[in-house]
């Protein structure tokens, strides 16, 4: 499959090679590497070595009823700490993303706990959607084609879980071919089977050290086997900060 | 009260031997009358325990009519013909029969066992009067295995006596026993036969037996070839 | 006087040695048929006390419908609410057989030492009333072991401390707290976070404070912390790694809910479970509640039970059966052969006037005698066999049980006294078949037949 679109895209270079004379000729265009697409996808949902800060409201849709639910984000690398700040019960609850482990802290408890990013936060929500995405840290990639998602033509990726420990064992991945942004995923089984649906929307926007480029503003979860349940993450306010390291030690916020 | 007590009257009986067909008795008419002691000879194979067999109800007659003491006992009911042989008839056999675990007392007091009417006191005083008439009496708790065969056949006749019968059946009772027993045991029922009017009837091949018995018939091939009546008898 | 029993005792000794055979073969059989029943009813009676009080299902267990399958998925909608919960309470409260009606909330959830979060079932009841069930007579007649704690007392003395919990030995272990709150000096603080790369098991039982974790029934994580009182025995080792009991407040709180699982119904001892099972479900139901009702031996219910009861009860019927042919040959053999050297003997008796009737009877008789004393041999020699067995204290751990199980032989004596009478039944009918036609032979052909 990868050798045959090869063969194409040469063709085509080939082709556009036997323009007429006089017209301006375009730089060869290659297909990016997998890793590097994912590295620039990962950018726009938090991924990034800078400190990122932004907030995240959690509604449940199901039979019906929805839920809501709020987080304060602060993400650098591959560290994440969220907060939780709604409803009241919950607030103050604090989940630490760090080294590949997973902490859960509550005010009044004696001791941290120790979770997994794949199990469910709410809805179908996992507890690793709250955090920032490395895909590109976690997952082996490869691209498997092309394939437009609502119109946008994308490139089509296979990524498959480089350890135990993160939160999907294997995602199909869509990113958009012109915005370089992740704008759907399935994410499977070991088995392959299609147990959760995402779409991503990019309407915020982020000023880095770089420069600005858009962030992740809404993340649609559904489960195929339940059409009329969805779980919505919508981003707000993203924005830099700098964020001290002991922010991310678990004996300094455990405390 | 002339009427005989046994009645046959033209009577056969057939038996099958492997793929043979033997005709036992070729329609044999014969009247026994109370009180009478009777022999029945003839060579084996002529009839004899046949003829016994049918008039005491262990087998039936293919043909013709078996009356005893007024009853056609063709019609009977197994357990009507049990409670006739049990009632009036006595058996004596010629290998005696008795059972080897009982003793003297018990053996004689088997056929009394069956029978509910008779109330133990008088149960024992037949068995007494049984044992004393056979000369038994020092020998009541004996078993069989410690007897002589001539007093196991006392025995066996104190047995065939016990239940009062009509009829005693003996069928060659001396066949196993020496000459002299053979006569004391002749002499013995002879003895019964005239003391408690009890009508006797036994086989035998035995010839010297024939001087005490007031009547003999003689048996050949299933009919009776000669009902000789003996004027005399042994003193 | 002579009596026909008399006869048939006599013919017995006839042949010593066949008797003594036949006698031996029957007395094993009855001494088998004691055993393997004594076996199987002790058995029944320590899975059946284990099901009944040390599972949490009592006699009888009400579900809301749907309860069953559904409750662990959904709770919100398969619990019994609180309102339910009162109202089967009343309802209960009125039937005379009911001894003690318990609310259990299960669930799911995490158990972390502050290092490793591992998955526990979780058992919310009332601690006064689990110490009622766990001391019950029943329990301390058979099962006392499995209802003492391993470490600790039991949850009911611990009332003043918040967040009391009962782990299962592996779930302990597990974790690496090896000791409880009463093995570790009063008045301490909180001890450091452990540091987890570097942590031994030492520094985790340094206290015994744990976090229980768990979805609340509208998705949202909730935790507490539980301090271990005490460790216990699960009967079954499946659940020796995941077992949580904590006080049915507790367990709510957790959940963040007011209802319950399941009731658990204990029954007086003379009462008929699966009559009280019918009465009890048509009474709620009568009550407008909509209820199931199980029996404790039903499969769904206690799978271990209804499966293991199952397979003894076959076992116990394919070896009766067994014994059964065996002693029912060994008869008609002995029979047979009797009949056989007493044929002319049978045609004396025929002719003084016994009936067929009566000559099986003899026979029959002897057989009878024959049972009757090899069944009361049998039966003795059963029952030495299992006091000499019993007190061998013989142990063997049977599949998917925690720890080892004594051999115990009970001696019921109405087994003792069906197998007695089943074997005089057999052996009556054994000889009549074995004798009917002989005795039905004419009665000449009897008295020819050659002496043995």
């Amino acid at each position: 499959m990868r050798r045959n679109l090869l063969w194409i895209l040469g063709c085509a270079l080939w082709l556009a090679t036997l323009r007429p004379s006089g017209a301006a000729q375009p730089g060869p265009r290659v297909a990016p590497s997998a890793q590097a697409l994912l590295r620039v996808a990962d950018r726009a949902r938090g991924g990034s070595d800078e400190g990122v800060r932004w907030t995240i409201q959690l509604k449940v849709e199901d039979d019906g009823e929805t839920q809501t639910r709020s987080y304060l984000v602060r993400a650098r690398g591959t560290d994440a700490l969220v907060e939780a700040l709604s409803p009241p019960r919950n607030k103050g609850e604090i989940y630490l993303f760090n080294d590949q482990n997973l902490w859960f802290i509550k005010p009044g408890l004696q001791k941290p706990i120790s979770l997994s990013t794949r199990q469910r936060l709410t809805g179908d929500a996992a507890n690793g959607d709250i955090a920032n995405t490395n895909y590109a840290r976690d997952y082996e990639a490869t691209l498997s084609g092309e394939e437009s998602v609502d119109g946008e033509p994308c490139y089509r990726l296979e990524l498959k879980a480089r350890t135990k420990s993160v939160t999907y064992d294997k995602i199909r991945y869509w990113i958009s071919k012109a915005r370089e942004l992740g704008v759907k995923a399935e994410f499977r089984t070991i088995s392959d089977q299609v147990f959760k649906v995402a779409t991503f929307q990019y309407t915020n926007k982020i000023q880095t050290a770089t420069g600005g480029h858009e962030f992740v503003s809404k993340m649609e979860i559904r489960d195929p086997q339940k059409p009329r349940a969805r779980t919505i993450l919508e981003f707000g306010d993203p924005h830099v900060e700098r964020l001290a390291d002991s922010i991310f030690n678990i004996n300094n916020v455990a405390r | 009260m002339n009427s005989p007590l046994i009645k046959l009257d033209q009577v056969h009986k057939r038996y099958r031997l492997g793929d043979t067909t033997v005709h036992a008795l070729r329609g044999l008419s014969l009247e026994l009358r109370r009180g009478e002691f009777t022999a029945v000879v003839g060579a084996s194979g002529s009839g004899k325990t046949t003829t016994l067999n049918l008039i005491g109800c262990i087998d039936d007659a293919d043909e013709g009519t078996v009356v005893f003491d007024g009853t056609a006992v063709t019609a009977l009911s197994d357990d009507a013909k049990c409670a006739l042989r049990n009632q009036k008839v006595g058996f004596i056999f010629q290998t005696f029969n008795l059972v080897p675990v009982l003793d003297v007392y018990e053996n004689i007091e088997l056929p009394l066992l069956i029978n509910p009417r008779i109330a133990a006191a008088d149960r024992r005083e037949r068995i007494m009067t049984a044992i004393e008439d056979v000369g038994l009496s020092d020998y009541v708790r004996q078993v069989p295995d410690k007897l002589s065969g001539g007093q196991r056949q006392r025995v066996a006749i104190a047995r065939a006596l016990a239940m009062d019968p009509l009829l005693v059946l003996a069928d060659e009772p001396t066949a196993n026993l020496d000459s002299t027993t053979a006569y004391k045991i002749v002499d013995l029922m002879l003895e019964l036969n005239a003391k408690r009017k009890v009508t006797f009837l036994f086989s035998t091949h035995d010839d010297r037996l024939m001087s005490r018995v007031a009547r003999v018939i003689h048996l050949s091939d299933g009919v009776i070839v000669r009902d000789e009546h003996m004027d005399h008898r042994a003193a | 006087m002579t009596s026909t029993w008399t006869i048939a005792l006599r013919n017995l000794a006839r042949n010593r040695r066949r008797t003594l055979t036949s006698g031996l073969a029957l007395a094993v059989g009855v001494a088998g048929i004691s055993l393997l029943g004594g076996y199987v009813a002790r058995v029944e009676l320590f899975l059946r006390t284990s099901a009944i009080y040390l599972q949490n299902t009592g006699h009888i267990v009400v579900y809301k419908a749907g309860g069953l399958e559904h409750a662990s998925s959904r709770p919100r909608k398969f619990n019994l609410s609180a309102s339910e919960l009162a109202a089967v309470r009343s309802t209960l409260s009125a039937l005379p057989e009911v001894e003690l009606a318990v609310d259990y909330l299960s669930g799911v959830g995490l158990l972390g030492n502050g290092c490793k979060s591992v998955p526990f079932l979780g058992v919310g009841v009332d601690p006064k009333l689990h110490a009622r069930v766990l001391q019950h007579p029943e329990v301390v007649r058979v099962t006392p072991d499995l209802a003492r704690p391993v470490q600790g007392k039991i949850l009911a003395e611990y009332a003043s401390i918040e967040g009391a919990v009962a782990l299962s030995s592996g779930l302990a272990r597990r974790l690496s707290k090896s000791r409880v709150h009463d093995q570790l000096p009063p008045g301490r603080t909180a001890g450091a976070l452990p540091d987890c790369k570097a942590a031994s098991a030492d520094q985790f039982a340094a206290d015994a404070n744990v976090q229980l974790v768990a979805l609340t029934y509208d998705g949202s994580l909730s935790a507490q912390d539980g301090e271990i009182v005490s460790t216990i025995k699960t009967p079954l080792s499946a659940a020796d790694e995941t077992t949580l009991v904590t006080s049915l407040s507790r367990l709510q709180q957790l959940f963040d809910t007011d209802t319950a699982t399941y009731v658990a119904v204990f029954l007086k001892p003379s009462a008929n479970i699966h009559a009280a099972r019918d009465s009890v479900e048509a009474r709620l139901r009568g009550a407008g509640l909509q209820v199931s009702v199980y029996a404790f031996d039903d499969e769904r219910i206690n799978p271990y039970y209804a499966g293991n009861m199952a397979m003894l009860r076959s076992i116990f019927t394919f070896f009766s059966v067994l014994v059964a042919c065996v002693v029912a040959l060994s008869v008609v053999n002995a029979m047979t052969l009797n009949v056989i050297e007493r044929t002319r003997e049978l045609g004396t008796f025929r002719a003084l006037g016994f009936t067929r009737r009566d000559l099986l009877g003899l026979f029959v008789r002897e057989s009878v005698l024959l049972a009757g004393a090899a069944s009361i041999a049998g039966v003795l020699v059963a029952r030495l066999c299992a006091s000499l067995i019993n007190g061998a204290e013989l142990r063997f751990q049977p599949p998917g049980v925690t720890d080892p199980y004594q051999i115990v032989i009970a001696t019921p004596p109405a087994l003792s006294a069906m197998t007695c009478a089943a074997l005089l039944c057999l052996c009556a009918l054994s000889t009549w078949s074995a004798v009917r036609r002989s005795v039905r032979t004419g009665i000449h052909r009897l008295l020819s037949h050659a002496a043995a």
